[in-house]
């Protein structure tokens, strides 16, 4: 049978912590109270230990991401549950370490995940590197196995975008993220990034990608 | 062409972002490269990135692809309460779009149909048509001069598409699919209605297996019957290679020229060619007169003959040669398949108790959650939906939410984890547990969704593991997220198997929809509480009668004291997602030897 509930690490104290009000997540006004709110202020509540801001935020936040994670991610880790955990993972703990950090607008805090994504799947690939990775089919190809974008464009091309787009300015290397990685509408970027209409936010990414193509070319010559 | 400037570039640069194609070699230029030229050369690079991570959404995301290979960004457009997500069909008549529904909060495929079409009679009459697998019509309406029709949006992809891109089916494989196509046409003949138009590219393999008969009387019809019975005409699209020689001939269709349309929606399916071929109208004509046709024995002479017999007899010439009825060709097909002869309706139980009553409104859906994989329902009777021209038909579909709700797909994966030290592993039936070990449940939905889940051993003795008062999870849990279950993410909190002996059953139930009566009756049950023990108990012999009529399915005869929910619900979990619809009921086996 299977009877007490085992509290390995947590406390039952945190956890009425985090659910204040028991339903809320339940309660439909409250879900809509929720949805009508923007991403920082979600972030905000989140990290006041609210779960319903934090399950919204997952739910708005996460199939992009999840998909994003999927092109970076080489073989071996890319069953769907493990893309799953290990973006959700990066999430939550982006979410709690957020600590002082207070998003100008909603594209920082997507590239601020992003940052905690692409270190996360680095770490990931150096400890599969280390040990034998969890389940590979061919465990000396484990660590050398590229993920399907690094296929796609070659790894040093890869290099070459990433270290030029950290160069970038972050309000540019948002507009790329947000539209070339995530293929977010115009206008959802137009909010992310505060810019007032979908043609001031198409301009926005054309610049940045303008600027990037150069930061590239440096890095090339 | 000459060295690109700084406005080329940004032009460039905005069609990247808009993933319009660039004439690269355009700005290739043989002299000395220039800064300018190797920014254009990172830009290719660039462009090269944001297709790629285009296509992998595209492919990662089944959702975006349905009756075609079309697919197309839309950003904010709208119609009525509709906001319209990509395009994912064309026709003559109008476009397919996968919607959201603003109102409902849902995603639907709208068809909208060119202004010049009036409503069709025909979305009425088969919004009434409620049956696991024809797709369910919500409602239709005019607004802003067009009129948009707009139903379960299925995830999936059509026979068409699976034919080539893997190829002829097996005989039992199509049996399958034919045998769920007629059970569909029964649903629909029995409105009264006739499709008029089955054919491999109006037929969707959801994810997850289910057979749905798409695109009917919302206009494609008309033209199929303008198509194939105009005189101008010569060149057609594939539609009337079904239809059958009678109406060829000027005849109505009728139950019986559907039937032959399956023949050779089934012919078609294991053999790539149609029984009868020709590239125009005229040829396809003359082929009739003259019989030319080809026999299924000879176009794969390795299939079962009663599979042929089924066939060739649904694609008889003369009508009253054909089956009567869909039935007949499904009792023919039904032993190639794997799906099982079709169920008795599920008695229904007395009204003594009211509250049974209740339940057995939950074994409705419960039932349709199970026969959705092995065998049909009886056609719901859930209310029509709304279907008016009027501003008030938001108000009707509104009205009837709580039955279309009830009927939406999902998608849910579910697996059971075993804590040992610091060590986590999934469990599959038959794998162990012992005292000591924790557990816990990672389950994932596609929408909001209402989980209940019951340990039960051996003996009988069940306890509820979810929802339990005090966890920081509640119901309904939120989609798309891993759910780690009883624990939250912060707090790692885990079942813990504290005896040993025999097996565990872990019962997982889920719902888009509360269940208050699994509520009510799992009230009775003990629950785990952090750090105390429980005391054994048992479902009451009267909840666990009740709970039987949910089942209703594979329950055996019950023996004295030996209930169990173990045994009602016997439908094991799967390792991958399943796309569902209504209540689904899982259960997952495990050894915990003394």
């Amino acid at each position: 049978m299977i009877g007490t509930l085992n509290l390995t690490v947590g406390q039952s104290a945190i956890m009425a912590e985090l659910s204040p009000s028991g339903e809320s997540s339940s309660d439909s006004t409250a879900s809509n109270r929720v949805e009508a709110q923007s991403s920082i202020e979600l972030v905000r509540r989140a990290r006041s230990g609210d779960t319903a801001a934090e399950n919204e935020l997952c739910a708005r936040y996460l199939p992009r991401l999840q998909r994003w994670a999927h092109g970076r991610l080489p073989a071996w880790a890319r069953g769907a549950l493990d893309t799953h955990d290990l973006v959700q993972d990066t999430f939550i703990q982006v979410l709690k370490r957020l600590g002082d950090f207070e998003p100008r607008h909603e594209g920082a805090f997507h590239g601020y995940l992003r940052q905690a994504l692409i270190n996360r799947v680095r770490d990931e690939i150096r400890r599969a590197n280390r040990h034998a990775p969890p389940q590979p089919l061919d465990p000396a190809k484990a660590g050398s196995d590229p993920s399907p974008l690094e296929e796609a464009i070659g790894s040093e091309t890869l290099e070459r975008y990433e270290s030029a787009l950290q160069r970038l300015r972050p309000t540019d290397r948002e507009a790329i993220m947000l539209r070339i990685e995530l293929n977010y509408p115009y206008a959802d970027i137009a909010t992310a990034l505060g810019k007032p209409s979908i043609a001031a936010a198409q301009m926005a990414v054309s610049r940045a990608l303008v600027r990037l193509a150069e930061e590239m070319a440096r890095g090339q010559a | 062409m000459d060295k690109p400037d700084e406005h080329d570039l940004l032009q460039v640069a905005t069609a990247v972002s808009d993933g319009v194609a660039v004439d690269w070699a355009h700005f290739s230029t043989p002299q000395a490269p220039s800064q300018a030229t190797a920014v254009l050369r990172e830009m290719a690079v660039l462009d090269r990135i944001a297709q790629f991570h285009r296509k992998d959404i595209e492919s990662q995301t089944p959702t975006d692809v349905r009756y075609g290979n079309e697919t197309q960004a839309l950003e904010h457009e709208v119609w009525g309460h509709f906001r319209l997500l990509e395009k994912i069909g064309k026709g003559t008549f109008g476009v397919v779009y996968r919607a959201r529904d603003t109102k409902l909060d849902s995603e639907v495929a709208l068809k909208l149909l060119n202004s010049a079409f009036e409503l069709p009679t025909e979305a009425r009459n088969l919004a009434r048509v409620r049956h696991p697998n024809v797709v369910t019509v919500y409602g239709t309406d005019q607004i802003d001069g067009r009129i948009g029709i707009w139903m379960e949006f299925v995830n999936g992809r059509t026979l068409g598409s699976l034919l080539n891109s893997n190829g002829p089916f097996g005989a039992r494989e199509a049996a399958g699919i034919g045998v769920d196509l007629c059970r569909a046409l029964a649903a629909v003949h029995a409105a009264g209605l006739v499709h008029g138009d089955v054919k491999a590219h109006n037929v969707m393999r959801a994810a997850g297996g289910r057979t749905v008969l798409m695109d009917f009387g919302t206009g494609k019809d008309l033209v199929t019957e303008a198509e194939v019975s105009g005189s101008g005409g010569d060149d057609f699209a594939g539609t009337p290679l079904y239809v059958a020689p009678e109406v060829f001939e000027g005849q109505p269709r009728t139950k019986r020229s559907e039937i032959y349309s399956l023949g050779v929606l089934l012919y078609h399916l294991v053999t790539d060619a149609y029984p009868v071929e020709g590239k125009t109208r005229a040829e396809l004509e003359r082929a009739h007169r003259n019989g030319e046709r080809k026999l299924l024995r000879d176009a794969r002479p390795d299939l079962p003959d009663d599979f042929v017999y089924a066939v060739e007899r649904a694609l008889s010439v003369n009508p009253q040669e054909r089956f009567a009825t869909v039935g007949g060709l499904e009792a023919a097909l039904v032993r190639f398949s794997d799906v099982r002869p079709a169920a008795q309706p599920v008695p229904r139980p007395r009204p003594v108790l009211k509250v049974a009553a209740t339940i057995f409104g939950a074994a409705a859906v419960a039932g349709a959650t199970y026969w959705l994989v092995n065998r049909p329902t009886t056609p719901a009777s859930a209310p029509a939906a709304a279907t008016t021209s009027t501003p008030g038909a938001a108000s009707t579909v509104a009205a009837s939410l709580p039955a279309t709700a009830a009927e939406s797909t999902y998608q849910i994966y579910t697996a059971l984890y075993r804590v040992r030290g610091t060590s986590e592993q999934q469990l599959r039936t038959g794998e162990r547990v012992a005292p000591g070990d924790g557990l816990f449940v990672k389950l994932r939905v596609s929408i909001p969704a209402y989980v209940y889940i019951v340990n039960e051993d051996d003996q009988g003795v069940s306890y509820l593991l979810f929802p339990l008062p005090g966890q920081a999870i509640t119901n309904p849990l939120p989609a798309g997220i891993n759910n780690r279950i009883p624990g939250t993410r912060d707090a790692e909190v885990n079942w813990q198997v504290n005896t040993a002996g025999g097996r565990e059953h872990f019962l997982i139930f889920a719902s888009p929809e509360r269940q208050p009566d699994f509520e009510e009756m799992f009230a009775s049950l003990p629950r785990p509480e952090p750090g105390r023990p429980v005391q054994p108990a048992r479902l009451g012999s009267e909840s666990v009668s009740r709970l039987r009529s949910v089942g209703g399915l594979t329950a055996p005869a019950p023996k004295e004291n030996a209930l169990r929910l173990a045994q009602m619900f016997r439908i094991p979990l799967s390792e991958t997602a399943e796309t569902v619809q209504g209540l689904w009921i899982r259960q997952l086996t495990v050894d915990n030897p003394k």
